[in-house]
């Protein structure tokens, strides 16, 4: 029976979760355009209690096939798209005019699906500059993110390989357009690259004529697929859930053979096989350098595990590469349990890797939560299998996606030290704290805006923002703003906290604070809230006023305010006297 | 490939399609004798057959589609023309 199958058949006798994992490891393999059609159905009837995102789709060409599987891959990357349609070819309508239906259903991301014949003839500055119009318009008024793809070229040539030349020639045109949006598309614009995709699959197959003369199909329905399962990666990466761990498995994932069995010199890292392994390390290599996080998880003694690290050259990889080390005899899952709590992540933010289909199964069915990874029998299919799960799509870099690699690994002292320090106060002034504390400023927003939407557990309020949202705080004189950088003597942790109020009348309402978990419990929070009191006071304010909303997740900060000497005002509403307040006691030089 | 056999697998595009494992179509079966048969169905219905039987119709004969019959005759074409 086909996973496909199986999902139906568990769904259809009322066993949800089984239905999910079924369904999942079907879309893990390639699935036709019919099939997919009919996973639609199942992950509709799956998707309830997932997080809604509001979607607006605004295509030149029919949408009506491409919004059902946009809802599939949305659902496999744990979100429930609510979609609003916009009526055929009249995206640019929808975009210009400011009462239009999809202003008024106020998505949080808008897709621009277009296709290369939308690419009007003309200077290409002035087409990407129109193109650039539209996502400024879109991004000013949804306050919302957008997607667009780029254009991939079609297949037919009529000045052969001189279109590569000729600035003016299709090719050469759309060529230089693409390379001119990439260079526009600011923060909150997303670029889905058609052009590589169709390259990928081919653009005679992507390319098909006939279904767009039949029913004004932009591309084949293989195509389809391909766009709509890159655009739920890109959607997750827009609304925060992408992967930020890898948790990899050793034996037959890393190098050949069992280290356990065979000792150090055992695995297999030279000769074709060998070599296939080295080259899917320096691919998981590449994955840690653009700040994913590497984490070992294998059923290994450990000193054999960490054995071939140390004695193999031939090893792309280094112990130093990982920010968590498990090897053990207990369960995968409960080691990947320690993973995720160890790096201070959910278990939604963490992936699995492994050879072996049973561990696999195993943690596809006790944390579902966590995204596994089929891998193929061959390993020199190993990093295309993982690179096109998308897992790690992200939408920006900002410098501390590079350096947090450092970052946990100076975490993993700190963890020794805590260990090791007799009391609390000791321990914080052992970590030689430095802080950075003001006003967030135009270089930071990106950051800020990042922190905004991807912090979840110390997350007061959760309140999702937009870089022009943000922009618009720094020119109100009654909105406060704070953000904090935080080193140590292991590190540099980076910008990791903001706080936002709004003046009002005589007090000052937190409208949003939050901060990376990375740093929890060390003080720099008491210090945010020695800010927000000095602040209120500098103002002549009388009260601060907090408000807290659960979520899923931020469970860590519901006694935050009462903590603080706040007193209960009403449901999640907690109120300060500013005259009978006192600052907190803090080990962070600032 | 027997008749009997040649038509339930046609007609296994139209339950894909349709999703009922149970819709049983004749060759004189028109759009409008099937629930959901619109214009998006049709072109699934086409997909769905390229895929399965792995042939291409043309562009014409997509378009002269009138029945269940005219589908299947064109698919018979097609895997003898292999």
């Amino acid at each position: 029976m086909s996973a496909l199958a199986e999902a139906k058949a568990h769904l259809a006798a009322g066993r949800g979760a089984d239905a999910a994992r079924a369904l999942r490891r079907a879309l893990e393999t390639p699935l036709g355009y019919t099939d997919q059609t009919a996973a639609v159905r199942l992950a509709d009837s799956l998707s309830g209690a997932l997080a809604p995102w509001r979607l607006a789709v605004a295509g030149s060409s029919t949408t009506a096939q491409l919004v059902p599987l946009l809802r599939l891959h949305a659902w496999r990357r744990g979100l429930r798209l609510e979609v609003y349609e916009a009526p055929f070819g009249l995206y640019r309508q929808e975009i210009l005019d400011p009462a239009s239906a999809l202003y008024r259903f106020a998505p949080q991301t808008t897709l621009i699906f277009v296709d290369h014949r939308d690419a009007e003839p003309g200077p290409v500055e002035a087409e990407a500059a129109r193109w650039e119009g539209l996502w400024r318009l879109l991004q000013e008024r949804t306050r919302g993110s957008v997607l667009m793809n780029n254009f991939a070229s079609p297949v037919e040539r009529p000045l052969g390989n001189l279109e590569a030349k000729v600035p003016e020639s299709g090719l050469g045109r759309l060529r230089a357009l693409n390379g001119l949006l990439a260079a526009r598309a600011g923060a909150g614009v997303a670029l889905l690259d058609a052009e590589h995709l169709s390259s990928v699959l081919g653009k005679e197959r992507w390319h098909d004529a006939r279904f767009w003369h039949h029913s004004r199909q932009a591309m084949s329905f293989d195509g389809l697929t391909r766009y709509a399962a890159e655009a739920g990666a890109v959607l997750a990466a827009l609304a925060g859930r992408s992967r930020k761990v890898l948790a990899v498995d050793l034996d037959n994932t890393l190098w050949g053979g069992v280290v356990g069995d065979d000792g150090a010199e055992g695995p297999v890292l030279d000769g074709a096989e060998g070599e296939a392994f080295v080259a899917f390390q320096r691919y998981l290599k590449a994955l840690k350098e653009r700040g994913v996080l590497l984490a070992v998880c294998s059923k290994n003694e450990p000193a054999n595990a960490k054995a071939p690290f140390k004695s193999r050259p031939e090893m792309a990889l280094a112990l130093e590469d990982f920010a968590a080390f498990e090897a053990g005899w207990g369960e995968k899952a409960e080691a990947l349990g320690r993973i995720a709590s160890r790096l201070n992540v959910g278990l939604d933010a963490v992936a699995f890797l492994d050879d072996n289909p049973v561990e696999r199964e195993a943690v596809r069915r006790f944390l579902p939560e966590v995204a596994v990874v089929e891998l193929p029998e061959d390993p020199a299919d190993f990093p295309r299998s993982l690179d096109a799960s998308r897992l790690f799509e992200t939408v920006s870099l900002s410098a501390e996606d590079a350096a947090r690699a450092g970052h946990f690994q100076a975490e993993s002292g700190r963890d020794a030290l805590k260990a090791s320090a007799a009391d609390l106060g000791g321990f914080l002034k052992g970590l030689e704290m430095r802080a950075e504390l003001g006003p967030f400023v135009e270089a930071d927003l990106e950051r800020i805006v990042q922190l905004f939407n991807k912090t979840n557990q110390f997350n007061l309020l959760t309140r999702r923002v937009s870089e022009a949202q943000v922009r618009a705080w720094l020119a109100d004189p009654a909105v406060f703003t704070l953000s904090a950088r935080l080193k140590d003597r292991f590190g540099d942790s980076g910008l990791v906290a903001c706080l936002a109020a709004r003046e009002e009348g005589s007090e000052l309402h937190v409208t949003d604070w939050l901060m990376s978990c990375r740093v929890f419990g060390r003080g720099l929070e008491q210090l945010c809230f020695n800010r927000l009191l000095a602040e209120a006071r500098r103002r002549g304010l009388e009260a601060v006023v907090g408000r807290f909303e659960p979520t899923a997740k931020n469970a860590l900060v519901k006694d935050w305010y009462p903590s603080l000497g706040f007193v209960a005002e009403g449901p999640g509403t907690w109120r300060l006297d500013v005259a009978s307040a006192a600052p907190k006691e803090v080990f962070i030089d600032a | 490939m027997p008749d009997a056999a040649f038509h339930s697998k046609v007609e296994s595009v139209f339950r894909k399609v349709f999703d009922s494992e149970t819709l049983t179509v004749k060759d004189e079966t028109t759009a409008a004798d099937v629930d959901g048969w619109d214009s998006l169905a049709q072109v699934n219905l086409i997909v769905a057959a390229e895929e399965l039987f792995s042939v291409r119709f043309t562009t014409p004969e997509i378009r002269a589609l009138k029945n269940v019959g005219d589908f299947k005759a064109l698919i018979a074409r097609k895997l003898e023309a292999r």
